[in-house]
C-alpha cells in the first residue's frame, strides 16, 4: 500500500478493466493490476497488447468501458484534473514543449497542479523543482534550453518534470526507446529509484533485460489480458514468454554480488535449426 | 512600453491624416482633438473637431480590430499547436462573415428600409441591429472553430497539412455559400450586394461609436480569458494527454480558448469586415521577439495587432491619400508574401505528410 499525507493507505488499481477505442476492436479485456508501495512494476507484452492504453486508463486520461480504474477508491478519470495530477504523473515517450524553455522551466511545468490561478511560484514550488532536478540528475542542465539536450537528457528531464508533481504514482511509457545502451542504463537506474518509500512506478517497456534488473515485479499483458504477474524470476521464463514471443528466445541467468539472487536474461537469438537461418 | 508609445504616436498620426485635404490638421491640432475627446482641454473649432472625432473613432476601430484579430490568431495557434493557424486560414473569419450575413438576412435586415438610404450595410447594421450582426457572427465563428478542431485533430495532435487542408476546404465551402448569397442579392438588390462585396474587402473608415464599443467589448472578453488559458496553452505544446496528466482541464481550456478566439474574431469581422493575415503575422513576430509563453504572447499580440493595423492605415492614408486602398487588400499584400515565406521556411515539416 502507498501511504498518503494523512498516513492512510492509497492504491492505484485497475479492476476488470475493459476498453476499446471508438469504432475499434476491444484493446483491454478484463485487466486487473494494482500498484503497491515501493514497487517498480515492469509492464511488458507484444506490440498492440494494450500496454500504453492501460497506462492511460490508470493515469485517468481514458475512462474504462467496463470495470474500474481507481485511486484510493475514487475513479481516476473522474477526479478534478489538478487533484489527479498531484497523485499520478505520466511520463510520455517523447518530449514536446514550447521551443524556448530551459530545463528548469520545463520541470517547473510539473508544479501546475500545485499552483493557484494568479499565484506565482512559491518557495515550496521552487524547492520541489530543485529536488526533482537533483533526483533526475539534470540539476547541472537547469539553465540549458531543451533544444540542446541529448536523447538521454531529454528522458531524464521528462522524469524530472513528473517528479516535480510530487506524485505517489509515476507511470512511464517506454522510456528507453531510441537510447544508446549507456543512456538506457542511466534512465533505468533513475526509474528504479522511483520505487522509494511512499511512491510506486509502472513502466511500460520492451526491454526484458532492463526489466529483469530494475523491476520488483513484472506484468505480462497479452492481447488485452494479463497472462502473468509476479516476481522477475517467475515471469521471465521460457514457459511464460515463449508462448507469447515465439521460440526465438534464449534464456539464462546472471549473478552479481549485492543482488541477493540470480537474475534472468532473455535474448532474441536465431537458432541454427531455424528454417529461416 | 515601446509598443504603447508607438501606438499612441500612430493614433495622433491617424487623427492628422484624412481622406480629404480640405481638413488637414496639424500634429498639434490632432493632439488637442484627442485630448478634447478624452475630456481634457478645449475642442478644436467647429467642423475640425467633428472631422477629428470621426478620425479618432476610425483610429480606435483600427487599433481594436487589429488587436482582436491578433489575439484570436495567438489563441488559435496555441490551441492547434501550430504557428500557421490564424482566424482567416482556419475559416473562423469566413464563419463570422457568413454568420453575420445570414443573421442580417434572417431578421429581414437587408432591406432598403433598414439601410435607411445609406448604402453601407455595416454602418446600418451596426446602428440598427448590432446585437444580431455581432451575435450571429460569433455563432458562425464558434461553429467553424469547433468544427475544424474536431475535424483536424487526430490523437489529440493537429498536423500542419491537415489543419491547412481542412482550413482550405472550410473556407471553400463557406466562400461558396457566401458567393451564392451575393449572387441572389445581385439579382435582387444591387445596392445591398455592392455593400456586402465592399464589406468583404474590409473597411476601417466612417465607423461609428457603437462599432468601437462592440470591438472593445469583444477584445475585452477575449483578454479576460488570457489569465485562464495562458499556462494551460503552454502545457498544450506537449500534447493534450500530457497537458491533462499535468493537471490541465483540457475540455475547459479548449472551450475558453475557442470561445475567446471566436468572439474576438467575430467582433472584428462584424465591425470591419474580413481583414486577413493580422492574426497570422502578429503572434508569429511576437513569438520571435519575446518567446513563446502565452502569458506574453497573448497580451503582446493585442498590442502588436493594434500597431500593425493602425500603422497600415496610416501608411495607406499617408501614401495614397484619397486614393487609399481598403485595409483588406493592404493587409493581404503584406501578409500574403509573409505567409508564403513562412511556408517555405517550414517546408520540411509540411512535406513530411
Amino acid at each position: 500500500m502507498v501511504i498518503d499525507g494523512g498516513g492512510n493507505p492509497v492504491a492505484l488499481a485497475a479492476e476488470g478493466v475493459h476498453y476499446g477505442y471508438p469504432g475499434g476492436e476491444p484493446v483491454l479485456r478484463g485487466v486487473d493490476l494494482a500498484l503497491g508501495a515501493g514497487e517498480v512494476v515492469a509492464l511488458i507484452g507484444p506490440n498492440g497488447a494494450g500496454k500504453s492504453t492501460l497506462l492511460k486508463l490508470l493515469g485517468g486520461l481514458l475512462r474504462p468501458d467496463a470495470g474500474t480504474a481507481q485511486l484510493g477508491g475514487s475513479d481516476v478519470a473522474g477526479l478534478p484534473a489538478k487533484e489527479r495530477a498531484r497523485s499520478v504523473a505520466l511520463v510520455p515517450q517523447a518530449l514536446f514543449a514550447l521551443p524556448d524553455l530551459t530545463v528548469e522551466e520545463f520541470v517547473a511545468q510539473g508544479r501546475y497542479a500545485h499552483r493557484g490561478l494568479f499565484r506565482g511560484a512559491s518557495a515550496e514550488d521552487r524547492a520541489a523543482v530543485a529536488r526533482a532536478l537533483d533526483e533526475a540528475e539534470v540539476a547541472d542542465l537547469a539553465r540549458r534550453p531543451l533544444a540542446e539536450l541529448s536523447g538521454g537528457q531529454r528522458q531524464r528531464a521528462l522524469v524530472a518534470r513528473a517528479l516535480s508533481q510530487e506524485p505517489r504514482f509515476v507511470l512511464v511509457d517506454e522510456p528507453t526507446n531510441s537510447l544508446d545502451p549507456a543512456h538506457q542504463l542511466q534512465v533505468f537506474e533513475l526509474i528504479a529509484g522511483l520505487g522509494c518509500v511512499g511512491r510506486a512506478a509502472l513502466v511500460v517497456t520492451h526491454d526484458l533485460n532492463l526489466a529483469s534488473q530494475f523491476a520488483t515485479r513484472v506484468v505480462l499483458l497479452t492481447d488485452g489480458v494479463v497472462t502473468a504477474d509476479g516476481p522477475v524470476r517467475e515471469v521471465l521464463t521460457p514457459g511464460v514468454l515463449r508462448p507469447v514471443y515465439g521460440d526465438g528466445l534464449r534464456f539464462g541467468e546472471l549473478f552479481a554480488p549485492g543482488w541477493g539472487e540470480a537474475r534472468p536474461w532473455v535474448l532474441p537469438w536465431r537458432s541454427p535449426g531455424d528454417p529461416r537461418a | 512600453m515601446v509598443g504603447a508609445a508607438a501606438l499612441a504616436a500612430l493614433f495622433v498620426a491617424r487623427v492628422q491624416l484624412g481622406t480629404s485635404s480640405a481638413f488637414d490638421l496639424g500634429i498639434g491640432d490632432a493632439f488637442r482633438a484627442l485630448l478634447a475627446t478624452l475630456g481634457l482641454g478645449d475642442p478644436l473649432p467647429d467642423l475640425d473637431q467633428v472631422v477629428a472625432r470621426g478620425r479618432i473613432i476610425d483610429g480606435a476601430t483600427a487599433a481594436l480590430v487589429g488587436a482582436s484579430l491578433a489575439v484570436s490568431g495567438a489563441l488559435l495557434q496555441g490551441l492547434f499547436r501550430n504557428p500557421l493557424a490564424s482566424p482567416g486560414l482556419v475559416g473562423v473569419t469566413s464563419g463570422a462573415s457568413l454568420g453575420a450575413v445570414l443573421g442580417l438576412l434572417a431578421i429581414g435586415g437587408v432591406t432598403d428600409e433598414l439601410l435607411g438610404g445609406r448604402d453601407d450595410l455595416l454602418v446600418a447594421a451596426a446602428s440598427n441591429a448590432p446585437v444580431v450582426v455581432t451575435g450571429s457572427a460569433f455563432f458562425g465563428a464558434l461553429l467553424v472553430a469547433v468544427f475544424v478542431m474536431l475535424l483536424a485533430s487526430r490523437g489529440g495532435r493537429v498536423s500542419v497539412p491537415t489543419l491547412l487542408l481542412v482550413g482550405v476546404a472550410v473556407n471553400a465551402c463557406l466562400g461558396g455559400i457566401l458567393a451564392a448569397v451575393q449572387d441572389v442579392l445581385v439579382r435582387d438588390n444591387w445596392g445591398v450586394a455592392q455593400s456586402l462585396f465592399r464589406w468583404l474587402f474590409g473597411s476601417l473608415t466612417d465607423r461609428t461609436a457603437v462599432q468601437v464599443l462592440i470591438a472593445a467589448v469583444g477584445l475585452g472578453l477575449a483578454l479576460l480569458a488570457v489569465p485562464l488559458v495562458s499556462r494551460e496553452l503552454d502545457l498544450f505544446a506537449g500534447g493534450e494527454d500530457t497537458a491533462s496528466s499535468l493537471g490541465v482541464s483540457v475540455g475547459r481550456t479548449k472551450l475558453l480558448a475557442l470561445g475567446a478566439a471566436s468572439i474576438s474574431a467575430a467582433t472584428a469581422v462584424s465591425v470591419a469586415g474580413q481583414i486577413a493575415f493580422v492574426g497570422l503575422v502578429v503572434p508569429h513576430l511576437v513569438r520571435q521577439g519575446f518567446g513563446a509563453r502565452h502569458a506574453h504572447v497573448l497580451p503582446l499580440s493585442a498590442l502588436g495587432g493594434a500597431v500593425l493595423l493602425l500603422g497600415a492605415e496610416c501608411a495607406n492614408l499617408a501614401l495614397l491619400g484619397p486614393a487609399r486602398l481598403q485595409p483588406g487588400p493592404v493587409l493581404s499584400l503584406i501578409g500574403g508574401p509573409f505567409f508564403l515565406g513562412l511556408l517555405l521556411a517550414r517546408r520540411r515539416e509540411v512535406a513530411t505528410w
